[in-house]
């Protein structure tokens, strides 16, 4: 392949990027979908397992934000990108939410009745749905504690269709939007890395790109685009602008959810094949509470985290499920591209604040997993008592330092964010680079915060917004 | 993967079928080799580090070695061997069967 042409190039095939591709392909503009990762299809690889690790989460999922404590992240690096390996959760931006975002970074149509517009639109594209029946015993526990404790919780949909006999298929991006979009004279090109974009001063005229052959040989080729919307993600997307030159606010003010977790250990066998649907919303948006993938390596790493012993503890494995509590942080973290380093250094530093949410979250979650029956609670917290009743959970306050708790998230958003606030966003209310022409970014970078929830709901959403307002302007 | 870390890995997993210590080997490999640049540098130079007290101590065993860094009040030193459990850990109980 020598170049391509194009009329708009989109960088990242994830939530972001596909919103985008699909909406403007339909819309009959020619465009070229980048991704990094390889092209594999939907249901090919078990989910959660090591080979899905190994192929389609970025690092092998083992990458870090720099801080005290550091906090571990996971994200996709696929076509489809973090929509192929994550739970499907979805959740409408909170109104109130919107409002208060719309209002501090001066964000022109954010108004909560835009954005449900286009979560309908979005969640009608991705067969959004409730699970039919009951809920797995792992999901119903969680609801039991809060009941139990007189809190709220909450069922959440997700991208799933349930086609009859019991399957369940993830509506991922490679199932749903990018065929979309392919369909609709898209072109996607997997393996494909850009190293920068082009400049000729306020515009860009394309990316520079490493593309890996089907031999295992790589090319460098030129894209040239008349428009360029960048959808890496809140770690890869302001460190592409900043190898192409761009500064300032971008790859500041990062957000993430900072997350504990805790083994809980039941009486009787739980069901290890999903991710719970329900959360306790009781402390939203502050906290959230719910569950987490829990095969025997994930039981097993948390459970080494408190000092259990392994070889008492494991038989019983699946008499285990690992809940989380996740927080909204006060906290902000940085994105840098090292020149000469393909992967940037992410910085996060929580605050005290941070820390006393995050313990006030598992005492919380730590309650209701007790209510919910639970015999046994194994914090992610190094040294951390292993609790059996109630009365023992006070403990956590002062176990849980910046020494001892082991913290990781899988969702970073805010890295770029939108509005008309001067100094306070690296893009416009749209997603348009402040100081550019024609390029955009549209993806977890923009979201103004961490929601406090799973963000792809978010994500999609303004993405088809913002990629509806590129169409109308190209149209 | 350096020399000293797959003795760390053979330290941490134990004694192990051949078959499957060589699944977690090509787990932990395949994670330090696509690990960001500047974090696989961080780690790189720590097992220098442990690479060179096993040649000042030779008496000390590498389980030892680990256990005395995770003590340490040091954060970069405590991440050392909890990034090599975790991985090890991980990469044992997902290659085993499914019940040991």
């Amino acid at each position: 392949m020598t170049g391509l042409d194009t009329e708009v190039l989109v960088v990242g095939s994830g939530a972001g990027g596909s919103t985008t591709a699909v909406t403007l392909a339909e819309g009959g503009r020619d465009v070229v979908v980048l991704e990094e990762g390889p092209w594999i299809e939907p249901d090919r690889i078990e989910p959660f397992s090591l080979e899905e690790m190994a192929r389609q989460y970025r690092h092998h999922g083992s990458s870090a934000a720099l801080g005290n404590p550091p906090v571990a992240y996971a994200e996709g690096r696929c076509v489809g990108g973090s929509t192929e390996v994550n739970s499907g959760l979805w959740h409408r931006i909170p109104g109130a939410l919107a409002q208060e975002w719309r209002r501090t970074y001066d964000i022109d149509g954010f108004e909560p009745e835009t954005l449900d517009r286009y979560a309908a639109r979005v969640e009608e594209w991705q067969s959004v749905s409730m699970l039919p029946g009951a809920p797995p015993p792992s999901s119903a526990l969680l609801a039991r504690g809060a009941d139990r404790l007189g809190w709220r919780s909450v069922e959440f949909p997700r991208v799933y269709r349930y086609p009859g006999e019991g399957r369940a298929e993830k509506q991922t991006m490679t199932r749903t939007l990018l065929p979309r979009a392919v369909d609709a004279g898209a072109r996607v090109v997997a393996e494909s890395r850009v190293r920068r974009l082009l400049r000729a001063g306020d515009r860009v005229t394309g990316a520079r790109v490493q593309r890996r052959r089907p031999d295992g040989t790589t090319e460098v080729v030129d894209v040239r685009a008349d428009h360029v919307v960048v959808c890496g993600g809140a770690v890869h997307t302001p460190a592409l602008l900043q190898r192409s030159g761009m500064r300032g606010s971008i790859g500041r003010g990062l957000k993430m959810h900072p997350t504990l977790k805790i083994v809980a250990r039941f009486p009787h066998a739980v069901d290890h094949d999903d991710v719970p649907m329900h959360r306790i919303t009781e402390f939203s948006p502050d906290i959230a509470i719910g569950g987490s993938a829990s095969r025997r390596g994930h039981i097993g790493l948390s459970l080494a985290d408190a000092g259990a012993d392994l070889d008492k503890a494991l038989p019983d494995w699946e008499k285990m499920f690992v809940y989380y509590a996740a927080i909204r942080s006060d906290a902000g973290g940085r994105v840098v591209a090292v020149p000469g380093v393909p992967t940037p250094v992410v910085f996060y530093r929580l605050t005290d604040g941070d820390l006393s949410r995050l313990a006030r979250g598992m005492v919380h979650l730590g309650r209701a997993l007790l209510e919910a029956g639970a015999t046994e609670l194994h914090p992610s917290v190094r040294g951390g008592s292993v609790v059996h009743h109630p009365r023992d959970l006070v403990r956590w306050w002062d176990e849980i330092d910046r020494t001892t708790a082991n913290l990781m998230t899988v969702h970073l958003t805010s890295s770029i964010r939108m509005g008309e606030a001067p100094g306070r966003a690296g893009a416009d209310s749209y997603g348009r680079i402040h100081g550019m022409q024609n390029l955009r970014v549209n993806d977890a970078s923009l979201v103004p915060d961490a929601p406090g929830v799973n963000p792809q709901a978010a994500i999609m959403t303004i993405a088809a917004r913002n990629a509806d307002q590129l169409l109308s302007g190209l149209s | 993967m350096l020399r000293v870390e797959r003795d760390v890995m053979n330290a941490l997993l134990g004694p192990a079928d051949p078959d499957h210590a060589a699944r977690v080997e090509e787990w932990v490999e395949g994670s330090l080799t696509d690990m960001p640049e500047l974090l696989r540098a961080g780690v790189a130079a720590e097992s220098l580090l442990v690479a060179t007290w096993r040649r000042l101590r030779p008496s000390h065993d590498l389980c030892d070695v680990l256990d005395a860094m995770e003590r340490s009040p040091i954060g970069l030193l405590q991440q050392y061997p909890r990034l090599f459990r975790s991985l090890v850990l991980f990469g044992d109980l997902e290659s085993a069967p499914a019940h040991r």
